[in-house]
């Protein structure tokens, strides 16, 4: 789908994004020449398990990585013209929080447990909009119903330990919003909910985005999440992107033998009490620069080629690429990944 | 409720309540923390029972009431006929073997300085294997069983990454050679290419051993694949209960409909199909629930009288109990 593409300028370009970690064993090679784009009024979604890098991705576009042990090896994030990983930290705070606002994954912590909802609230407006405290309060209140916490003006002298999570990561959500970004950049938001709760919170983040065309840089683990609120995925395993396209390609005719053996493997997928297809073996260790494919151990369609090639990812078109060059080249076809029916809940 | 043979467990009208304290010097109980009211249910011998329900339903506090970790305020946990809850902790003891547990973390479920081999060499002498090469036979055995190579045997739990560590806690768990286990959402930490691992190990020992499980998880899709009858709770209570296939393809009861629309789908074409309404707020406190029935405030179908009467789960037929009059009458019409 080249829906973006065609007609506007990615809002977000990160290019070569390159992030090690010096640590007591070593240094960890945690991403790996990334890159991608992120368009106006879009849902990317960021999915891989654990220690893929894809929460590293996004810290780094914040300036979050501490330094040491953290360092930005090379790359560049351009922003609206601004390069996010070059620019100063004077620069970058004006992006923060104005333009650009995260939400995490665990609300109480990052929530300041000594402050009431209300001050934490306004703070962004009051620092970035200079917004008198009068108008913000209002503000606040609309923010908060806006995410459908109802009796906002009761919330607002409360403080977090009295709400319940959906209604922190609400509160969050309204705080991240309320200067109205352009990028809004979510960590596993919904991975410490309910599944009722997180119905409500992805209802919203799909609603935000169809009203006022912000764009969302969604990371997250759960295959289901993405199926249910992104436009594209960026699929990452140790440190790569290994496959990217459109939500409904990716899970449809997936292009990476990663990405389909992830899917084989959910227990949706199988008839009851089957035995579930697994991936063998555990993802590789980022001590050590990798070289050839990282997945070339547990991956199937394995050649002698496989632990030669750089991994990069080749684009297939402006939006979809495959970092395997088997599949590019027509030599394996994926099975197509069996869809509805019982499958589904 | 009568005591067939097949059963292996029986719960009857299971309460636990905590008490809520107020006062530092002294303290008085204000309020009760109902997480386990009034449930009642049976396992077959050799089947997967599986227990769903949001956090704070009270799901991990009824499996820790059924192991009699802990004890309940009410009601009697009836295991191959015999009242766990009128046991000492002396008689408990012996009988624990028979009932082992697989939690969550496997890290802190673990003795971080204890070695693989001395984990699984204290729960086989559990079963009365002394002398040193039967219990190390026996521990080889269990490594193979749980696909952990002979060579990890001397090792710690922090050596290990996640998924392993929950091979050497059912590993533990199933060196006594129980014939119940609670499984405790097993996979829920674990990444999705592990879990799969993990699964399909609780499977194959299931079948090789004839284990009675009682599954666990807040994860939809999991528990449909293994179990053979579930019951949904909210807020300390079963509102539904029956064959795992049936209640997903009808499910009567408005939460259960409510927790199997409001699942993520990896499939996007069949989210385009589904555009529901997510039920509105949060699961409320189990500590001031709701009068009548728990659900009636979130409940899109619900009547003045739903504040009123709680309802009791009621057989619609042999196999499938509802706690809601309302789908109840519907379905018989």
């Amino acid at each position: 789908m080249d829906l973006f593409s065609d007609r506007m300028k990615p809002l977000l370009q990160v290019e070569n994004l390159n992030v090690s970690f010096q640590t007591r064993k070593g240094r960890v090679y945690a991403v790996n020449g990334v890159s991608f784009q992120l368009y106006p009024g879009e849902i990317l979604g960021i999915v891989g398990e654990s220690g893929s890098g894809k929460s590293v991705t996004c810290y780094s576009l914040m300036g979050l990585i501490p330094n040491p042990p953290g360092r930005i090896d090379s790359g560049s994030a351009l922003f609206e013209e601004t390069d996010l990983l070059q620019c100063s930290s004077r620069v970058l705070r004006k992006i923060r929080g104005h333009h650009i606002s995260m939400i995490f994954q665990d609300p109480m912590t990052s929530l300041n447990p000594y402050m009431r909802i209300g001050p934490q609230l306004i703070e962004p407006l009051r620092i970035h909009l200079k917004t008198p405290r009068q108008e913000a309060q209002q503000q606040a209140i609309r923010a908060l119903n806006s995410v459908g916490i109802p009796e906002a003006s009761l919330r607002l002298r409360q403080f977090p330990h009295e709400l319940s999570g959906g209604m922190r990561q609400r509160v969050m959500m309204a705080m991240a919003l309320i200067t109205e970004p352009e990028l809004l950049i979510a960590d596993e938001p919904t991975t410490a909910l309910d599944v009722t709760v997180q119905a409500q919170i992805l209802e919203l983040i799909r609603h935000r985005k169809e009203k006022t065309g912000a764009s969302v840089l969604l990371i997250t683990h759960d295959l289901g999440v993405v199926a249910e609120v992104c436009d594209r995925v960026v699929v990452m395993y140790a440190g790569r992107i290994l496959e990217t396209g459109s939500t409904r390609d990716i899970f449809k005719s997936p292009r990476h033998p990663y990405t389909s053996a992830l899917q084989r493997s959910l227990p949706g997928r199988h008839r009851k009490g089957e035995l579930l297809k697994t991936i063998p073996g555990m993802p590789p260790d980022l001590l050590e620069p990798l070289c050839g494919c990282p997945f070339a151990d547990r991956c199937d369609y394995r050649v002698p080629e496989c632990s030669e090639i750089d991994g990069e990812l080749i684009l297939e078109s402006s939006d979809c690429g495959t970092a395997c060059p088997r599949v590019h080249r027509g030599e394996i076809s994926l099975n197509e990944v069996k869809q509805g029916g019982d499958s589904s809940l | 409720m009568n005591s067939s043979p097949e059963m292996l467990l029986e719960l009857d009208r299971v309460k636990t309540y905590f008490p809520v304290e107020r006062g530092l010097l002294f303290p008085s109980i204000t309020g009760w923390v109902k997480a386990v009211d009034d449930v009642s249910f049976s396992v077959r011998k050799g089947e997967v029972f599986g227990l769903v329900g949001e956090s704070g339903c009270g799901k991990s506090t009824l499996s820790r009431t059924i192991l009699q970790l802990v004890r309940p305020t009410s009601g009697a946990v009836r295991f191959r006929g015999c009242d766990l809850v009128t046991l000492s902790r002396k008689e408990l003891r012996s009988r624990r073997a028979d009932m082992q547990m697989i939690f969550q973390d496997p890290y802190a479920s673990l003795n971080p300085r204890m070695t693989v081999y001395d984990t699984l060499a204290e729960a086989s002498q559990i079963r009365g294997a002394t002398a040193a090469n039967s219990v190390s036979s026996d521990i080889r055995k269990l490594l193979d069983q749980v696909g952990l190579a002979q060579r990890h045997i001397r090792k710690y739990p922090h050596e290990f990454s996640g998924g392993q560590r929950q091979r050497i806690a059912i590993a533990r768990a199933i060196a006594t050679r129980p014939e119940l286990v609670i499984a405790d959402e097993p996979v829920s930490a674990l990444d999705v290419s592990v879990q799969a691992q993990i699964l399909n190990l609780i499977i194959n020992l299931c079948s090789e051993r004839n284990l009675t499980m009682i599954f666990i998880s807040h994860d939809l899709s999991v528990v449909r694949h293994l179990a053979d009858r579930i019951a949904v709770m909210y807020l300390g209570r079963i509102v539904e209960l029956g064959e795992t296939e049936t209640v997903f393809h009808d499910p009567l009861h408005p939460y259960t409909q409510c927790l199997i629309q409001a699942a993520p789908n990896p499939n996007p074409e069949m989210q385009e199909k589904r555009r529901y309404q997510a039920i509105q707020g949060d699961p409320p406190s189990p500590m001031n629930s709701p009068s009548g029935c728990a659900f009636h405030p979130r409940c899109p179908i619900a009547v003045d009288e739903c504040s009123v009467h709680r309802p009791e789960l009621q057989p619609l037929n042999p196999s499938r109990l509802v706690a809601c009059p309302r789908t109840a009458e519907a379905s018989a019409d």
